[in-house]
């Protein structure tokens, strides 16, 4: 079943579509939920809510293509929520939330020498990229959505979303500059 | 295609079909890179710059530990039923007789709709040593600290704000229509502030931090303004303390207990919540009361914190901790 169908389903009230939904998305959801807070029980409790509440509206609920995205805005909406005011004693931080991405550099590249100088140096390119860029790049490429998704979910205007994506990707060059050299070199071998 | 042959790394990044190309994702519409590339060979360099970028921005994937998908999904499917019993606190009403007639319709009402309409009761609780954060529909913020309930109902939330507590929590509660927060020992009303609550046993402590909370109960009726605080114990009233001595009552958030002239035993209580152990005090200390501080993150070192400065040691036997004199 298609994942419109599945909505549809969920829509019209059975309850085994909330569980086969819960059930796709859980583990991007927990996974996403887990960059902006270490505390456990703060994605669990925020995904309960989130499953909840769908079920709590079905009837209220709009058509959508895809489900993910739907759930993604709605959970970021929660934790970020709860995590702000936590922070808000003794916080000197600017932005409104964290976002910690850590990158995997696939095993290929770290099994060549001077590799682990190279994962040092994308690691550190990326974490200097502010916590909406991290996001950003993180719905681009690893959760693959397009620009229009990224937008609802981090709740800015299409072009901003544009914008932001290129901006991290400069800067992501920038840094790397010096670096793309050993890397072509080990991608022509 | 010749725009691409201007394009910079941060551009091809920014085409979805180059992206799909580089994963060997590529649909049947999308542009055809390979053989773009087979005829603009000066190109390879940059292309494969920018294929490396977007193979090397993986991110990390932490384990999900095992049984939380089941567990958390036993939660929402226990929450979705739709003929949920009504087994959750009853709401409590203020006591004065000729109130309880109206209560008791009111609870019937809600009985009855709880039946027609889909749950929408909302249960939290925390065990020994947990502490958990909860967010409530209109954007107010509970802190629960361990061995704590807390319940309360989302349908019409921005026009009945009410939360069943047992235990103790934090509230950061938004500016809006009144804020109740009913407890066993005393019910607390606010409009928008923020403070804690203490309710376990026969006590109830309530300290403002900010705006103004009004504690009530069957005997007492009684404003606070910001730090003040205020205790019933057993029905008895106790004071209103000023600020230097109550604003420590919620530094358990940072794991800080701070006492003044407490009953030893209430201090003793706290550290079994925050420890997960079962204290044995001896019978001659039930009455002795505590002036000192214990942080629960220093896990067995804060029971020394207590018992040391009163002369007493302790032994630990599984989850069990005796203590005796010196």
């Amino acid at each position: 079943m298609d994942e419109k169908s599945l909505w549809k389903c969920l829509k019209a009230g059975d309850k085994s579509a909330l569980e086969k939904i819960y059930r796709t998305f859980f583990k991007s959801l927990y996974l996403y939920g887990k960059k902006f807070t270490t505390e456990q029980s703060i994605i669990e409790d925020c995904i309960q809510d989130l499953f909840i509440e769908i079920w709590e509206k079905r009837d209220r609920l709009s058509d959508v293509d895809q489900i993910k995205p739907y759930l993604f805005t709605s959970l970021r909406r929660k934790i970020i929520a709860v995590v702000k005011t936590k922070r808000i004693e003794g916080s000197t931080e600017l932005e409104d939330f964290h976002f910690e991405a850590g990158l995997s550099i696939e095993d290929v590249i770290i099994s060549r020498e001077g590799d682990l100088k190279n994962k040092k140096k994308l690691e550190q390119a990326f974490n200097q990229l502010s916590n909406r860029q991290k996001e950003i790049l993180y719905h681009k490429f690893y959760n693959q959505f397009d620009y229009k998704v990224i937008s609802e979910i981090m709740d800015m205007n299409y072009q901003s979303a544009r914008n932001l994506v290129s901006r991290a990707i400069t800067k992501l060059s920038q840094i790397l500059n010096v670096w793309w050299v050993f890397l072509s070199l080990f991608l022509k071998t | 295609m010749n725009q691409f042959l201007h394009y910079t790394i941060s551009d091809f990044l920014e085409e979805d079909s180059f992206i799909r190309w580089v994963r060997l994702e590529a649909e049947e519409n999308d542009f055809d890179w390979e053989s773009w590339l087979m005829e603009h060979p000066e190109k390879r360099e940059i292309i494969d710059q920018a294929k490396s970028l977007i193979l090397h921005l993986k991110f990390k994937e932490e384990p999900i530990k095992e049984g939380v998908e089941d567990s958390l999904w036993a939660k929402i499917d226990n929450n979705t039923k739709e003929e949920k019993k009504e087994e959750h606190q009853p709401r409590i009403f203020p006591l004065r007789t000729k109130w309880i007639a109206i209560a008791a319709s009111l609870l019937l009402l809600i009985a009855v709709t709880g039946l027609l309409n889909t749950n929408s009761d909302r249960s939290f609780s925390t065990s020994f040593a947990e502490v958990k954060n909860i967010s409530l529909p209109d954007g107010s913020v509970v802190s629960i600290n361990s061995k704590s309930k807390l319940n309360f109902n989302k349908k019409n939330w921005e026009n009945n704000r009410v939360v069943y507590l047992e235990g103790e929590a934090f509230f950061e509660v938004k500016r809006g229509s009144k804020f109740l927060v009913n407890t066993k020992n005393g019910n607390v009303e606010v409009l928008g502030t923020s403070f804690n609550v203490f309710s376990r046993d026969q006590q109830l402590n309530v300290i403002c931090k900010t705006g103004k909370v009004r504690v009530f109960s069957d005997d007492i009726d009684q404003v606070l303004m910001p730090n003040q605080a205020t205790e019933i114990l057993e029905d008895q009233l106790q004071f209103i303390q000023e600020a230097s001595e109550v604003d420590h009552r919620e530094s358990w958030m940072n794991g800080l207990y701070v006492y003044t002239d407490e009953p030893l035993i209430h201090v003793i209580h706290e550290l079994e919540r925050q420890l997960d152990f079962e204290i044995v005090l001896p019978e001659a200390y039930q009455e002795v009361r505590f002036t000192g501080s214990f942080n629960s993150k220093n896990n067995k070192k804060s029971l020394s914190e207590v018992l040391w400065p009163l002369g007493l040691k302790y032994e630990i036997d599984g989850r069990k901790v005796i203590v005796s004199e010196e």
